[in-house]
């Protein structure tokens, strides 16, 4: 390589990447590198002393049976609401790509639940579930809905997804459709209308051609659940006796509320590898299976 | 291209945006030329002072901003700020991230414990001790102070047990009631049942952790002693695992009374919805004759409409001993404190500081706001407003009795100690674990703090 | 088409609008109740508003402050979603078209990023940018928003870009056009479809944000909407009525911005399929 072609390279990287990357260093990378130096040390908000103690926090987090209990907990709140936060936006998205009538209306329709915020999302889905429903339930004798969602860990559990995937759903719509312009509209009309041929259809040719926006809406959907915060926060504040949980949860009330900063971060570290482990791991498998078909 | 169209559509948006911020911009320096000829015409000479204010009672924001608004007419050099803080447990991520970023707020209004956790970023009030003892009521100060230090200036008391709806529970005993008839748990039981009989719910056990870990597990450690040093030193043996809860008198009192209210809950069927709206509205409409609560709730229950007018408070029997601590007293705190910044504040903030705080405490405007705007009771003498607080009238009268327990033990415990122990009383409240279980996972809660 | 495929389709359709109606719920309870008093709230949340009463509404503008923090929601989220998308368009294409060692890296790292809980990066960010005296201005929200909103920006643009054929590139640089030009001109309206999703996405995402300017914006003439919605929680209770009129007026702008490009998307598809 010749010393002008380099030259000329260097300000290509400095122009179409310099300032998205100078920022994501130094918000998220930078931030980070503290951020992990203190999971090293016994840093306090109180004093703000802190002195190196090396690995003693991580060995606290693996001996912490409610953290290890939370995580997996966590991941089967993940798988559920990926699957079927997918299934549904997949499907709706396919459904409205047609360019029939009122689809412009639907659209907006389910895709309203991203318009509010996460924390006031989740007060609302706690006043559906322990009022409104409760109040159905016992006029109408409907005996899954007569007691609160909210104060059983089982039906907490799927109140959780309930209420995330409702949000996710119309998010990872908007990708599909996004990612549907590419594919041929007599293809998925072929899908929506013929009957008989539309599951072949669907896996043959439209699945293939939409792997991007799959790869993406999944990456997108693990991610987010995995993160989930706000809505835990409003809608079940971890209960019934802390055991909804999510292990974000778990991390901002041992930083925060437990005054154990160091440790609540290098569970944020650990929790973190397995998210980045995951995602990675499946955006990997399915461009792969882009590259083949 | 229609791309270049949407695209133009951001720009001008966002110059049509950047312009406005412009102007806004130029308009702030009119504004305090304004103030600053306000200024000029009263008190020339000192300099403008700007404060910023951590408010922890988020429901009454509005009434400190009138506050700020009103002190800054009063001497135009002080600004106030308010901080404003989300809700719950993020209002300690707030305070830590304010803390951490070097931008710690001048005055804040936080719980005790929490600013004992953090007595080295505050201003030791040691020197205005004095003043405050002679304007305070006997002991307030006293109540007040964090390890013997005087940290925060109290402006607030509470006090919480058994709440009554005088009507509902008159009809059910068919003549007055006499708060001071209940003086065991049986008598409580007796009281139940008449109104169990006249078909209303006697009691309501609120389900959320704070309500049953703080106020009404907490209560083991504030009754163990009158001291609440003694107080600290159970919670220390607790810590080093000395103590069978199990078969501490104060405790299974306190269990076999959780029992009793459990029976006779008007929650019974979900006991963990704990919707403090409704819950509030239930006892304040005399569905419930009694409610675990305290004076607080007052901000909910004054609001509301056609509720009843008369209501009182009891304290909690934890035994059928008439004479033991407890049966006749109430549970009374100062919960809040203001304290300024000792970290990164000025002394000529510090200084502005101590004034409003004196201002807010001691003026009519002040109070006003605090007891008829934030219906809350000050513990303070001479004071020129009357309270609309029926619930902490209520209890004024035990304090003036010298009937309290005081709960100042809390300060002193861990910020997590309601959220975990709140846990387990749920579990509890649901029988999920016995009283065994309970008292397992109580002293297990403790042990992880050992030596701390 | 058959009989029996048009009532399939029928079904099909209804189907969509029963599970609207679900998504709907929730909405339709705001809006109902946002004319009741939190009493009536929580006593009755399904029954109808007896009075058409605007008093919510005036309340929630006065102790919101709205105008402040529509003014200042919009700034922040005009200029941050702006400067994210142009520059997040860039690197993808950087990333994709100049496959260098580094440039895959910092993909990776990027990707990586977006699993990172926000929580891990709170406190130190305070503490950096606390201590360079850089919090309580817009100007540091908005470059933080750009460094957060960077990952999934280029991310998404990347997986779109790679789909776009080099040689449409290739012939404008054969006739002489810089690479910059070329990406305006050439790559960017191919990218329409993506823009706009991403605008949509991102909008709502610092419209709606709380945590970031809770921590970064401190002084109240700076507030959000966001942060001006919580003037209505309370530490024990929420004081539901006033709130829910201050949550419609917050979601009137962006649900305006988003009809706006929904017919974009539309009209994107459309050309599309006509290629």
């Amino acid at each position: 390589m010749n010393k002008k072609l380099s030259l000329k390279n260097v300000g290509t990287f400095l122009v179409f990447g310099g300032p998205s990357i100078f920022a994501f260093a130094a918000v998220v990378i930078i931030p980070f590198i503290v951020g992990l130096y203190l999971t090293f040390t016994n840093w306090d908000v109180r004093t703000g002393d802190s002195s190196l103690i090396g690995f003693s926090n991580y060995l606290e987090v693996f001996q912490d049976k409610v953290f290890l209990s939370q995580l997996w907990f966590t991941l089967k709140y993940v798988f559920f609401t990926v699957v079927i936060a997918n299934v549904f936006a997949f499907f709706i998205a396919l459904a409205l790509t047609r360019g029939g009538k009122g689809e412009q209306w639907l659209r907006t329709g389910f895709f309203t639940p991203n318009l509010v915020g996460g924390i006031v999302l989740g007060y609302l889905w706690q006043t559906l579930f322990s009022q409104v429903l409760p109040y159905l339930g016992n006029k109408y004798g409907w005996e899954m809905f007569q007691t609160s969602w909210l104060t059983d860990t089982g039906t907490a559990f799927w109140a959780l997804i309930i209420a995330t995937a409702w949000q996710l759903v119309g998010y990872l719509m908007i990708i599909y459709i996004a990612g549907f312009t590419g594919v041929p509209n007599d293809v998925l009309e072929a899908a929506s209308i013929d009957g008989a041929n539309r599951s072949s259809v669907i896996r043959k040719i439209i699945l293939p051609l939409t792997v991007p926006a799959i790869v993406i809406c999944i990456f997108i959907s693990l991610s987010r659940s995995f993160l989930t915060y706000d809505i835990n926060l409003a809608l079940t504040k971890g209960g019934p006796f802390n055991s909804t949980e999510l292990a974000t949860y778990h991390i901002v009330q041992k930083a925060f509320l437990s005054n154990q900063y160091g440790i609540g971060q290098a569970e944020a570290v650990v929790l973190f590898a397995v998210v980045a482990i995951i995602a990675l791991t499946q955006s990997y498998l399915l461009k792969k299976l882009e590259v083949e078909s | 291209m229609k791309l270049r169209k949407y695209a133009s559509f951001v720009i001008c948006l966002a110059l049509v945006m950047g312009v406005l911020a412009g102007c806004s911009k130029s308009n702030s320096p009119n504004n305090s030329a304004k103030e600053g000829e306000g200024e000029a015409q009263t008190q020339q000479a000192s300099k403008d002072v700007k404060l910023t204010f951590f408010n922890t009672s988020a429901e009454v924001n509005t009434v400190f901003e009138e506050l700020f608004k009103k002190y800054n007419e009063l001497h135009p050099n002080v600004t106030i700020e308010l901080i404003p803080t989300p809700i719950g447990g993020a209002q300690l991520e707030k305070f830590q991230s304010l803390l951490a970023s070097g931008n710690p707020a001048t005055i804040v209004n936080l719980d005790a414990g929490t600013i004992l956790q953090y007595k080295d970023d505050f201003l030791d009030l040691e020197p205005e001790k004095a003043q405050y003892e002679e304007l305070a009521n006997p002991g307030a100060i006293e109540g007040a102070l964090l390890d013997g230090q005087f940290l925060g200036i109290p402006w607030t008391a509470q006090g919480y047990g058994l709440l009554y709806n005088k009507r509902t529970v008159e009809e059910a005993i068919g003549g007055t009631f006499d708060p001071a008839s209940v003086k065991t748990r049986d008598d409580l039981e007796a009281l139940f049942k008449k109104i169990e009989a006249a078909g209303k719910a006697p009691v309501m056990v609120h389900g959320a952790d704070w309500s049953m870990g703080a106020h009404y597990l907490g209560l083991t450690y504030s009754l163990q002693s009158q001291n609440v040093d003694d107080n600290r030193k159970f919670v220390e043996e607790l810590k080093n695992g000395k103590v069978n809860l199990t078969e501490n008198p104060q405790f299974t009192g306190l269990m076999d009374t959780f029992d009793l209210l459990k029976e006779y809950n008007a929650r019974k069927s979900d006991p963990l919805v704990a919707d403090y709206n409704r819950d509030s509205a239930d006892f304040a409409k005399g569905n419930t004759a009694f409610y675990f609560m305290g004076d607080w709730s007052w901000a909910v229950i004054g609001t509301l409409e056609d509720r009843d007018d008369e209501f009182g408070i009891i304290p909690l029997p934890i035994s059928n001993n008439p004479a033991d601590f407890g049966n006749a007293q109430v549970a009374y705190s100062e919960p809040k404190l203001f304290a300024i910044d000792d970290s990164k504040s000025t002394p000529e903030q510090q200084e502005a500081a101590k004034a409003f705080i004196e201002w807010m405490v001691t003026s009519e405007e002040g109070q006003n706001a605090i007891i008829s705007e934030m219906g809350l009771s000050m513990p303070y003498k001479d004071l020129k407003a009357q309270s609309t607080n029926i619930i902490s009238n209520a209890v004024s009268k035990y304090i003036e009795e010298g009937n309290i327990i005081n709960i100042g033990v809390i300060n002193y415990l861990p910020q997590d100690y309601w959220a975990k122990t709140g846990a387990s009383m749920q579990k509890y409240l649901v029988g999920k674990i016995d009283r065994q279980g309970l008292a397992q996972e109580v002293q297990d809660y403790w042990k992880t703090y050992a030596g701390k | 088409m058959n009989a029996n495929q048009r009532i399939l389709s029928r079904l099909k359709t209804g189907f969509l609008y029963v599970l609207l109606l679900a998504f709907l719920t929730p909405f339709l309870l705001i809006i109902m109740n946002s004319f009741k008093t939190t009493q009536q709230f929580f006593e009755s949340p399904l029954s109808l508003p007896t009075t058409i009463n605007f008093r919510n509404y005036s309340s929630a503008f006065d102790n919101m402050d709205f105008l402040q923090g529509f003014m200042n929601s919009l700034i922040i989220t005009a200029i941050s979603v702006f400067i994210i998308i142009i520059f997040s368009a860039m690197t993808g294409y950087l990333f994709v078209r100049y496959k260098w060692k580094l440039n895959s890296m910092l993909f990776f790292l990027m990707l990586a990023s977006m699993a990172l809980p926000f929580q891990v990066l709170m406190i130190p960010l305070v503490m950096l940018y606390g201590n360079m005296g850089l919090l309580n201005t817009k100007l540091t929200l908005m470059f933080m928003y750009l460094g957060f909103g960077v990952p999934f920006g280029v991310f998404t643009f990347h997986g779109f870009i790679k789909g776009i054929p080099y040689e449409l590139e290739e012939s404008a640089f054969i006739e002489g056009s810089s690479t910059l030009r070329t990406f305006f001109s050439v790559v960017l309206p191919l990218l329409k479809p993506v823009f706009v999703t991403l605008l949509v996405l991102d909008v709502l995402w610092i419209w709606n944000d709380y945590l970031l300017p809770s921590l970064v914006l401190l002084s109240p003439d700076q507030k959000t909407l966001p942060l001006s919605t919580y003037t209505f929680f309370s530490s024990y209770s929420v004081d539901y009525a006033p709130l829910m009129a201050g949550l419609i007026m917050t979601i009137i702008p962006v649900l305006i911005i988003y009809l706006f490009l929904q017919k974009q998307i539309i009209k994107g598809i459309t050309e599309g399929a006509l290629k």
